[in-house]
């Protein structure tokens, strides 16, 4: 029994390394690469790590291409982004686990099919619309698209929040004091739900730190391209050259933000995905 | 406070009524205070812009020409004809059927993981989870580089267990291929399903922790094995969490526009382009936006169906609570 036992478990921790291996090899490989010494590059079959760390590469990169601009818009239209659609899906997401009202159904299919929607479906008329509006090359007209894309699903994750962890008794309780609706909202309900918020404010964060498509379209003019966009554009320019170890550099930097706050933030964002997805 | 209300008629007392009335306003429709800013957006840029594409699907607009003419069907029964089209819908499918069937199995297997009480669970969950949060441009150039005829370790690896003689370019082979099922095709379902897997993890995970424990002790005193209380009891328990799952990710992935324009960008000679990428390009590249939007309403009744399915099981629940 015991040596059945030992054997399960060292197959049990080989197939979680299996999958963690084929998880993370990627980043292993983005990280060496843009360490990597020019001459090791071009080696056939190629180098697995590094003969020396070779960190002007990250330097490099920020002298080729506008990388800071880049990075402040990034930061500026997701910032945005996260404060609107977190308080439009936390006033939509309490709406609806609270109350019960006549459009309450009809807004909750609303909802639900707005999720289903192919993005390219309606990205024609929404570019011509920012053109007439003369928002496009804006902050305004991508936060726009980035927050309202993401609204659906926040606003399921929150109203699921709500409706299974927020005790409607303390509500109650308040009401009988005199308390209003909407000072119950404020005062009680938003902050003893500050788990579910935070996990709907990365997910939004992550939503619009990550887009590509939408920024190609609406933001045409390099002083306000994201991350997204401009990492794209520089990739395009040089291909899978020699210059591989640049634009793994530029990688690197693209994603060590969202790292950093999924690393802090990851146990609130992992209970939130399925109140969004599935619960009900 | 007293004194002012005693002395009736006063602008001081005209304001505190207001502020009544207007919080007692505010009581009444608070649900639909709330609830409307949500709906108006999603109308203007969700679901009136969709309408405006269906409209268009009608009439042919070019560039160049200001005025747009009905055509009915016409734009449709064009693409239609399309060999080049007709092949790309048999991609979009099996790019999204297969990246679900392999993404399932591993994520079952992955939640399965999981789900025992042994050391590390909880970090080996959060490296899992990591690709998902990985932005697409970066997926792209990275497994671009993975994949390159000149840099690629899996090339490099495979060389040296002498699989293969010299590099292979796994998104640039144009040679074999059994219609949609290419060496580019099945590269970049690898790789979304890199990308998607662990968002399925992360809810078949969920399901599995809320099957009582007392199923399995009973199952374990029946007799039953490890694999035999996987297909008895968990997988049965969590069905309904496994079917919107597969219904949510179907619609998301056949609707996918970053693996493959990210990757490839369709490339090469259409061999992974799908749908969403076709209808980018056809609008973006070639402005055809006639041809573009009929694509586009094309992929949404192609998706409806499991999307109505989707809407119904989720409904059954929300409007529960």
């Amino acid at each position: 029994m015991k040596t059945k036992n030992k054997w399960e478990l060292a197959f049990h921790y080989f197939m979680l390394n299996c999958i963690a291996v084929f998880a993370l090899f990627p980043y292993y490989w983005m990280f060496v690469t843009s360490v990597k010494p020019a001459e090791q590059i071009l080696s056939i079959p190629p180098a697995w790590w590094p003969s020396r760390l070779e960190l002007k590469n990250y330097l490099t990169v920020f002298n080729i291409m506008p990388l800071l601009g880049y990075l402040k818009n990034s930061m500026i239209y997701s910032v945005l982004t996260t404060v609107i659609c977190v308080m439009l899906a936390c006033f939509a997401g309490y709406s609806l686990s609270r109350f019960r009202y006549k459009i309450r159904n009809t807004s909750i299919v609303l909802i639900l099919s707005s999720q289903l929607i192919p993005g390219v479906m309606t990205i024609i008329p929404f570019y011509f619309m920012m053109l007439d509006l003369k928002l496009n090359n804006s902050a305004v007209g991508i936060v726009m698209a980035y927050s309202i894309w993401a609204v659906p699903f926040c606003t399921l994750m929150l109203k699921n929040y709500f409706s299974s962890t927020l005790p409607v008794e303390i509500e109650e309780s308040a009401m009988i004091d005199g308390c209003s609706k909407i000072k119950i909202l404020f005062k009680i309900a938003l902050p003893i739900s500050i788990p579910g918020i935070i996990a709907t404010a990365i997910f939004a964060f992550i939503l619009a730190w990550n887009e590509y498509m939408w920024a190609s379209i609406i933001l045409s003019d390099s002083k306000f391209k994201p991350l997204s966009v401009g990492i794209h554009d520089f990739i395009g320019q040089f291909g899978v050259t020699p210059s591989v170890s640049l634009f793994m550099a530029a990688s690197v930097i693209t994603t060590l933000p969202i790292l950093i706050i999924f690393g802090f933030l990851q146990k609130h964002l992992i209970s939130g995905l399925a109140d969004g997805a599935i619960k009900g | 406070m007293n004194k002012t209300s005693v002395n009736k008629g006063t602008p001081l007392r005209a304001d505190t009524q207001f502020k009544k009335s207007l919080s007692s306003f505010l009581d009444r429709y608070i649900s639909y205070i709330l609830i409307l800013p949500v709906l108006l957006c999603i109308t203007a840029v969700i679901l009136y812009p969709s309408i405006r594409t269906i409209a268009m699907s009608f009439y042919r607009v070019e560039l160049l020409n200001p005025e747009r003419s009905f055509v009915g069907l016409e734009n449709f029964s064009e693409i239609l004809k399309n060999p080049d089209l007709l092949r790309i819908i048999g991609n979009t499918l099996f790019f999204s059927l297969a990246s679900l069937v392999i993404s399932t199995i591993l994520a079952l297997y992955s939640a399965q993981l999981l789900n025992k009480p042994y050391w590390g669970r909880g970090l080996y969950r959060t490296l899992f989870l990591v690709p998902w949060i990985t932005p697409p441009v970066v997926m792209g150039a990275v497994w671009k580089v993975l994949y390159s005829e000149s840099f690629s370790p899996i090339s490099g690896l495979l060389m040296t267990l002498g699989i293969i003689e010299k590099p292979i370019s796994f998104l640039g082979n144009t040679e074999w291929g059994f219609g949609p099922v290419t060496l580019p095709m099945i590269s970049l379902v690898i790789v979304n399903v890199w990308h998607m897997f662990p968002f399925m993890v992360v809810m078949f995970l969920a399901a599995m922790q809320s099957v009582p424990k007392d199923y399995y002790e009973a199952a374990t005193v029946d007799g039953l094995g490890k694999t035999g209380q996987f297909y008895k009891i968990t997988l049965p328990l969590i069905m309904p969490v496994v079917e919107i799952t597969l219904l949510l990710e179907f619609i998301w992935q056949f609707n996918n526009f970053n693996s493959s324009y990210l990757l490839t960008q369709g490339g090469p000679v259409d061999m992974t382009n799908v749908l969403a990428v076709k209808v980018y390009q056809e609008a973006f590249i070639n402005y055809k936006y006639s041809i573009a939007s009929s694509i586009s309403v094309l992929m949404f009744f192609i998706a409806l169906i499991p999307s109505i399915f989707y809407i119904k099981m989720r409904v059954q629940n929300e409007f529960k609570n």
